[in-house]
Protein backbone atom coordinates (compact mmCIF):
# COMPACT_ATOMS: atom_id res chain seq x y z
CA UNK A 1 0.00 0.00 0.00
CA UNK A 2 1.44 3.31 -1.03
CA UNK A 3 1.23 6.05 1.51
CA UNK A 4 1.49 9.51 0.12
CA UNK A 5 2.73 12.17 2.45
CA UNK A 6 -0.06 14.61 2.71
CA UNK A 7 1.02 18.16 1.87
CA UNK A 8 1.67 20.15 4.97
CA UNK A 9 0.91 23.78 5.46
CA UNK A 10 3.44 26.04 7.12
CA UNK A 11 5.05 24.55 10.16
CA UNK A 12 3.20 24.93 13.36
CA UNK A 13 4.50 27.18 16.03
CA UNK A 14 4.06 25.14 19.13
CA UNK A 15 6.39 26.74 21.56
CA UNK A 16 4.80 29.05 24.03
CA UNK A 17 7.90 31.04 24.74
CA UNK A 18 8.87 31.58 21.15
CA UNK A 19 12.43 30.63 22.05
CA UNK A 20 13.26 29.44 18.58
CA UNK A 21 17.02 29.30 18.99
CA UNK A 22 16.68 26.88 21.87
CA UNK A 23 14.34 24.74 19.82
CA UNK A 24 16.54 24.61 16.75
CA UNK A 25 19.37 23.24 18.81
CA UNK A 26 17.22 20.26 19.69
CA UNK A 27 16.28 19.45 16.10
CA UNK A 28 17.78 16.08 15.27
CA UNK A 29 20.49 16.27 12.63
CA UNK A 30 22.49 13.08 12.78
CA UNK A 31 21.15 9.73 11.67
CA UNK A 32 21.37 8.51 15.26
CA UNK A 33 19.38 11.45 16.56
CA UNK A 34 16.69 10.97 13.93
CA UNK A 35 16.49 7.26 14.70
CA UNK A 36 16.25 8.06 18.39
CA UNK A 37 13.48 10.61 17.80
CA UNK A 38 11.59 8.12 15.65
CA UNK A 39 11.84 5.38 18.25
CA UNK A 40 10.73 7.72 21.03
CA UNK A 41 7.84 9.01 18.91
CA UNK A 42 6.62 5.52 18.07
CA UNK A 43 6.87 4.44 21.67
CA UNK A 44 5.23 7.52 23.24
CA UNK A 45 2.88 9.02 20.67
CA UNK A 46 1.40 5.99 18.93
CA UNK A 47 -0.44 4.85 22.04
CA UNK A 48 -2.88 7.75 21.63
CA UNK A 49 -4.01 6.98 18.09
CA UNK A 50 -7.50 5.90 19.08
CA UNK A 51 -8.09 8.86 21.38
CA UNK A 52 -6.93 11.23 18.65
CA UNK A 53 -9.12 9.47 16.14
CA UNK A 54 -12.11 9.83 18.43
CA UNK A 55 -11.44 13.55 18.90
CA UNK A 56 -10.92 13.89 15.14
CA UNK A 57 -14.31 12.30 14.55
CA UNK A 58 -15.87 14.93 16.79
CA UNK A 59 -14.27 17.59 14.62
CA UNK A 60 -14.83 16.17 11.15
CA UNK A 61 -17.92 14.02 11.74
CA UNK A 62 -16.82 11.45 9.18
CA UNK A 63 -14.35 8.58 9.30
CA UNK A 64 -12.45 9.48 6.13
CA UNK A 65 -11.61 13.05 7.13
CA UNK A 66 -10.96 11.95 10.70
CA UNK A 67 -8.29 9.50 9.51
CA UNK A 68 -6.68 12.15 7.34
CA UNK A 69 -6.74 14.61 10.22
CA UNK A 70 -5.05 12.12 12.52
CA UNK A 71 -2.46 11.36 9.85
CA UNK A 72 -1.71 15.07 9.36
CA UNK A 73 -1.52 15.52 13.11
CA UNK A 74 1.04 12.75 13.47
CA UNK A 75 3.08 14.10 10.56
CA UNK A 76 3.29 17.53 12.17
CA UNK A 77 3.87 16.05 15.59
CA UNK A 78 6.77 13.94 14.34
CA UNK A 79 8.51 16.76 12.49
CA UNK A 80 8.03 19.04 15.52
CA UNK A 81 8.72 16.37 18.11
CA UNK A 82 11.98 18.01 19.15
CA UNK A 83 9.85 20.92 20.37
CA UNK A 84 7.89 18.73 22.73
CA UNK A 85 9.08 19.12 26.28
CA UNK A 86 9.61 15.77 27.94
CA UNK A 87 7.68 15.43 31.13
CA UNK A 88 4.76 17.54 29.92
CA UNK A 89 1.48 16.08 28.73
CA UNK A 90 2.10 14.46 25.35
CA UNK A 91 -1.53 13.60 24.68
CA UNK A 92 -2.59 17.22 25.30
CA UNK A 93 0.24 18.37 23.01
CA UNK A 94 -1.06 16.08 20.28
CA UNK A 95 -4.61 17.33 20.81
CA UNK A 96 -3.34 20.87 20.41
CA UNK A 97 -1.78 19.99 17.06
CA UNK A 98 -4.96 18.19 16.05
CA UNK A 99 -7.10 21.23 16.87
CA UNK A 100 -4.77 23.65 15.12
CA UNK A 101 -4.58 21.41 12.08
CA UNK A 102 -8.33 21.09 11.90
CA UNK A 103 -8.86 24.82 12.18
CA UNK A 104 -6.18 25.67 9.62
CA UNK A 105 -6.81 22.98 7.04
CA UNK A 106 -10.23 21.43 7.41
CA UNK A 107 -12.63 23.91 8.84
CA UNK A 108 -12.31 26.18 5.82
CA UNK A 109 -13.69 23.50 3.56
CA UNK A 110 -16.45 22.43 5.88
CA UNK A 111 -18.55 25.58 6.09
CA UNK A 112 -19.03 25.26 9.79
CA UNK A 113 -21.34 27.68 11.49
CA UNK A 114 -19.16 29.34 14.05
CA UNK A 115 -20.20 31.18 17.09
CA UNK A 116 -19.07 34.73 17.17
CA UNK A 117 -19.76 37.71 19.35
CA UNK A 118 -22.72 35.95 20.91
CA UNK A 119 -20.30 34.00 23.02
CA UNK A 120 -19.51 37.14 24.97
CA UNK A 121 -23.14 37.35 25.90
CA UNK A 122 -23.20 33.81 27.22
CA UNK A 123 -22.45 34.80 30.67
CA UNK A 124 -25.08 37.52 30.55
CA UNK A 125 -27.66 35.02 29.36
CA UNK A 126 -26.64 32.70 32.11
CA UNK A 127 -27.21 35.47 34.61
CA UNK A 128 -30.93 35.08 34.13
CA UNK A 129 -30.64 31.61 35.64
CA UNK A 130 -33.24 30.61 38.15
CA UNK A 131 -34.07 27.48 40.09
CA UNK A 132 -35.44 24.57 38.10
CA UNK A 133 -38.78 23.20 39.21
CA UNK A 134 -38.97 19.69 40.64
CA UNK A 135 -41.02 18.63 37.60
CA UNK A 136 -38.32 20.01 35.34
CA UNK A 137 -35.68 18.03 37.18
CA UNK A 138 -37.58 14.75 37.11
CA UNK A 139 -38.52 15.21 33.45
CA UNK A 140 -34.85 15.54 32.60
CA UNK A 141 -33.92 12.55 34.74
CA UNK A 142 -36.51 10.53 32.87
CA UNK A 143 -35.09 11.60 29.51
CA UNK A 144 -31.57 10.65 30.54
CA UNK A 145 -32.61 7.32 31.98
CA UNK A 146 -34.33 6.29 28.78
CA UNK A 147 -31.87 7.42 26.15
CA UNK A 148 -31.32 4.92 23.36
CA UNK A 149 -27.72 4.19 22.35
CA UNK A 150 -26.27 6.77 20.05
CA UNK A 151 -28.40 9.73 21.12
CA UNK A 152 -25.66 11.44 23.09
CA UNK A 153 -23.15 10.98 20.29
CA UNK A 154 -25.60 12.38 17.77
CA UNK A 155 -26.47 15.35 19.99
CA UNK A 156 -22.81 16.14 20.55
CA UNK A 157 -22.24 16.15 16.80
CA UNK A 158 -25.08 18.62 16.36
CA UNK A 159 -23.93 21.36 18.70
CA UNK A 160 -21.56 24.04 17.35
CA UNK A 161 -17.91 23.07 17.21
CA UNK A 162 -16.62 25.34 19.97
CA UNK A 163 -19.12 23.96 22.46
CA UNK A 164 -18.73 20.41 21.19
CA UNK A 165 -14.98 20.32 21.65
CA UNK A 166 -15.09 21.94 25.09
CA UNK A 167 -17.60 19.31 26.20
CA UNK A 168 -15.57 16.53 24.59
CA UNK A 169 -12.29 17.49 26.22
CA UNK A 170 -13.88 18.08 29.63
CA UNK A 171 -16.41 15.29 29.82
CA UNK A 172 -14.75 12.51 27.85
CA UNK A 173 -11.07 13.29 28.35
CA UNK A 174 -11.50 14.77 31.81
CA UNK A 175 -9.26 17.77 31.20
CA UNK A 176 -9.33 20.84 33.41
CA UNK A 177 -10.38 24.24 32.05
CA UNK A 178 -6.75 25.27 31.97
CA UNK A 179 -5.71 22.22 29.96
CA UNK A 180 -8.57 22.68 27.49
CA UNK A 181 -7.71 26.37 27.24
CA UNK A 182 -4.20 25.37 26.16
CA UNK A 183 -5.41 22.81 23.65
CA UNK A 184 -7.90 25.19 22.07
CA UNK A 185 -5.82 28.31 22.64
CA UNK A 186 -8.53 30.35 24.31
CA UNK A 187 -8.79 31.72 27.88
CA UNK A 188 -9.94 29.39 30.66
CA UNK A 189 -12.95 31.61 31.37
CA UNK A 190 -14.11 31.07 27.82
CA UNK A 191 -13.84 27.32 28.32
CA UNK A 192 -16.08 27.54 31.36
CA UNK A 193 -18.61 29.50 29.38
CA UNK A 194 -18.49 27.12 26.39
CA UNK A 195 -18.75 24.11 28.64
CA UNK A 196 -21.72 25.47 30.50
CA UNK A 197 -23.46 26.44 27.29
CA UNK A 198 -22.45 23.25 25.48
CA UNK A 199 -23.86 20.96 28.15
CA UNK A 200 -27.04 23.00 28.18
CA UNK A 201 -27.43 22.68 24.40
CA UNK A 202 -26.72 18.97 24.63
CA UNK A 203 -29.41 18.50 27.25
CA UNK A 204 -31.91 20.51 25.24
CA UNK A 205 -31.25 18.36 22.18
CA UNK A 206 -31.63 15.15 24.15
CA UNK A 207 -34.96 16.40 25.46
CA UNK A 208 -35.99 17.25 21.88
CA UNK A 209 -35.06 13.79 20.62
CA UNK A 210 -37.10 12.24 23.39
CA UNK A 211 -40.04 14.45 22.53
CA UNK A 212 -39.75 13.58 18.81
CA UNK A 213 -39.70 9.97 19.72
CA UNK A 214 -42.86 10.53 21.64
CA UNK A 215 -41.21 9.52 24.82
CA UNK A 216 -43.62 10.23 27.56
CA UNK A 217 -44.78 8.19 30.51
CA UNK A 218 -48.39 8.38 29.35
CA UNK A 219 -47.62 7.25 25.80
CA UNK A 220 -45.52 4.11 26.06
CA UNK A 221 -46.62 2.76 22.68
CA UNK A 222 -45.28 5.72 20.78
CA UNK A 223 -41.91 5.47 22.43
CA UNK A 224 -41.38 1.87 21.40
CA UNK A 225 -42.59 2.29 17.84
CA UNK A 226 -40.21 5.10 17.02
CA UNK A 227 -37.28 4.04 19.11
CA UNK A 228 -35.87 1.78 16.45
CA UNK A 229 -34.67 4.67 14.37
CA UNK A 230 -31.70 6.43 15.90
CA UNK B 1 -2.37 31.72 25.91
CA UNK B 2 -4.36 31.38 29.07
CA UNK B 3 -4.87 34.69 30.65
CA UNK B 4 -6.16 35.42 34.08
CA UNK B 5 -9.87 35.54 33.97
CA UNK B 6 -11.48 36.40 37.22
CA UNK B 7 -15.18 35.84 37.06
CA UNK B 8 -17.24 38.40 38.86
CA UNK B 9 -19.58 36.46 41.08
CA UNK B 10 -19.80 38.92 43.95
CA UNK B 11 -17.32 40.53 46.27
CA UNK B 12 -15.46 38.87 49.12
CA UNK B 13 -17.16 39.48 52.46
CA UNK B 14 -20.57 40.10 50.91
CA UNK B 15 -23.29 37.52 51.16
CA UNK B 16 -23.91 35.56 47.97
CA UNK B 17 -27.39 35.68 46.42
CA UNK B 18 -29.17 32.87 44.57
CA UNK B 19 -28.35 34.19 41.13
CA UNK B 20 -24.63 34.27 41.90
CA UNK B 21 -24.79 30.84 43.50
CA UNK B 22 -26.50 29.36 40.44
CA UNK B 23 -23.82 30.82 38.23
CA UNK B 24 -21.12 29.18 40.30
CA UNK B 25 -22.55 25.67 39.93
CA UNK B 26 -20.50 24.86 36.83
CA UNK B 27 -17.34 25.71 38.73
CA UNK B 28 -18.37 23.48 41.65
CA UNK B 29 -19.25 20.57 39.39
CA UNK B 30 -15.97 20.81 37.53
CA UNK B 31 -13.98 21.42 40.68
CA UNK B 32 -12.62 24.60 39.16
CA UNK B 33 -12.46 27.05 42.02
CA UNK B 34 -9.00 28.03 40.90
CA UNK B 35 -7.29 31.39 41.42
CA UNK B 36 -7.16 31.90 37.64
CA UNK B 37 -10.92 31.81 37.44
CA UNK B 38 -12.29 33.15 40.64
CA UNK B 39 -11.24 34.99 43.74
CA UNK B 40 -10.45 32.12 46.13
CA UNK B 41 -11.92 34.08 49.03
CA UNK B 42 -15.33 33.75 47.42
CA UNK B 43 -15.48 29.99 47.66
CA UNK B 44 -16.35 30.11 51.36
CA UNK B 45 -19.22 32.53 50.70
CA UNK B 46 -20.65 30.13 48.12
CA UNK B 47 -20.27 27.14 50.36
CA UNK B 48 -22.21 28.97 53.07
CA UNK B 49 -24.97 29.90 50.64
CA UNK B 50 -25.41 26.33 49.45
CA UNK B 51 -25.56 25.13 53.06
CA UNK B 52 -28.28 27.63 53.88
CA UNK B 53 -30.33 27.66 50.66
CA UNK B 54 -32.02 24.37 49.88
CA UNK B 55 -33.29 25.31 46.38
CA UNK B 56 -29.72 26.19 45.34
CA UNK B 57 -28.33 23.10 46.99
CA UNK B 58 -30.92 20.96 45.22
CA UNK B 59 -30.09 22.63 41.90
CA UNK B 60 -26.42 21.95 42.44
CA UNK B 61 -27.07 18.30 43.31
CA UNK B 62 -29.25 17.84 40.24
CA UNK B 63 -26.73 19.51 37.93
CA UNK B 64 -23.95 17.36 39.34
CA UNK B 65 -26.02 14.23 38.75
CA UNK B 66 -26.93 15.21 35.19
CA UNK B 67 -23.35 16.09 34.28
CA UNK B 68 -22.16 12.80 35.78
CA UNK B 69 -24.69 10.89 33.66
CA UNK B 70 -23.70 12.83 30.55
CA UNK B 71 -20.03 12.13 31.19
CA UNK B 72 -20.73 8.42 31.47
CA UNK B 73 -22.82 8.32 28.31
CA UNK B 74 -20.35 10.43 26.33
CA UNK B 75 -17.42 8.30 27.44
CA UNK B 76 -19.24 5.14 26.42
CA UNK B 77 -20.28 6.40 23.01
CA UNK B 78 -17.38 8.60 21.95
CA UNK B 79 -14.51 6.15 22.12
CA UNK B 80 -14.09 4.82 18.60
CA UNK B 81 -10.98 2.73 18.05
CA UNK B 82 -8.68 3.87 15.27
CA UNK B 83 -8.95 1.59 12.23
CA UNK B 84 -6.06 -0.86 11.75
CA UNK B 85 -5.43 0.71 8.39
CA UNK B 86 -4.71 4.04 10.07
CA UNK B 87 -2.07 2.46 12.31
CA UNK B 88 -0.33 1.09 9.23
CA UNK B 89 -0.48 4.47 7.49
CA UNK B 90 0.99 6.22 10.51
CA UNK B 91 3.89 3.80 10.78
CA UNK B 92 4.67 4.14 7.11
CA UNK B 93 4.37 7.92 7.23
CA UNK B 94 6.80 8.14 10.13
CA UNK B 95 9.29 5.94 8.23
CA UNK B 96 9.04 8.25 5.24
CA UNK B 97 9.42 11.42 7.28
CA UNK B 98 12.40 10.03 9.16
CA UNK B 99 14.01 9.05 5.87
CA UNK B 100 13.42 12.55 4.53
CA UNK B 101 14.97 14.08 7.62
CA UNK B 102 17.97 11.80 7.32
CA UNK B 103 18.40 12.64 3.63
CA UNK B 104 18.20 16.33 4.40
CA UNK B 105 20.72 15.98 7.21
CA UNK B 106 23.12 14.14 4.90
CA UNK B 107 23.38 17.06 2.45
CA UNK B 108 26.20 19.61 2.96
CA UNK B 109 23.65 22.27 3.78
CA UNK B 110 22.44 20.20 6.67
CA UNK B 111 25.48 20.96 8.77
CA UNK B 112 24.50 21.91 12.30
CA UNK B 113 24.79 25.55 13.18
CA UNK B 114 23.72 26.79 9.78
CA UNK B 115 20.52 28.74 10.05
CA UNK B 116 19.70 29.56 6.44
CA UNK B 117 21.68 28.69 3.39
CA UNK B 118 20.71 30.22 0.06
CA UNK B 119 22.19 28.71 -3.05
CA UNK B 120 21.73 30.60 -6.28
CA UNK B 121 22.59 29.01 -9.58
CA UNK B 122 22.56 30.88 -12.84
CA UNK B 123 22.42 29.44 -16.27
CA UNK B 124 22.86 31.46 -19.41
CA UNK B 125 22.01 30.49 -22.90
CA UNK B 126 23.38 32.42 -25.86
CA UNK B 127 21.67 32.07 -29.11
CA UNK B 128 23.17 33.51 -32.20
CA UNK B 129 20.96 34.20 -35.09
CA UNK B 130 22.46 35.16 -38.48
CA UNK B 131 25.78 35.74 -36.76
CA UNK B 132 24.58 39.18 -35.65
CA UNK B 133 21.79 39.13 -33.07
CA UNK B 134 22.51 37.74 -29.61
CA UNK B 135 19.71 36.54 -27.49
CA UNK B 136 20.63 35.85 -23.94
CA UNK B 137 18.38 33.87 -21.69
CA UNK B 138 19.30 33.99 -18.07
CA UNK B 139 17.64 31.90 -15.44
CA UNK B 140 18.37 31.74 -11.78
CA UNK B 141 17.37 29.17 -9.20
CA UNK B 142 17.36 29.86 -5.56
CA UNK B 143 17.47 26.98 -3.16
CA UNK B 144 16.78 27.78 0.44
CA UNK B 145 17.62 25.47 3.29
CA UNK B 146 16.23 26.51 6.62
CA UNK B 147 17.39 24.89 9.78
Amino acid sequence: MAVALRPMSSELVLSESGASTEIDVRRPVTAEQIAEQKARFERDAFQYTSQLYSAALRYTKNAHDAQDLVQDTYAKAFTSFHQFQEGTNLKAWLYRILSTTFINSYRKSQRQPLIGSSELEDWQIHKAASHTSDQGKSAEDEVLENLPDGDVKRALAEIPEEFRMAVYFADVEGYSYKEIAEILDVPAGTIMSRLHRGRKLLRELLADYAKDRGFNKSKPTLSTSKEQKP
Amino acid sequence: MTENFIIALGSPGEAVNCEQALQSITLFIDNEFTPELIDPQLEASFTIHFQECSPCESEKAHEAQVVKTLKNLLSQECCEAAPEDLHARLLEQTELLAAQMAAQAATPFGAPGVSTQVTTTYSRTEITIDGETHVEIETSHEIRHDF
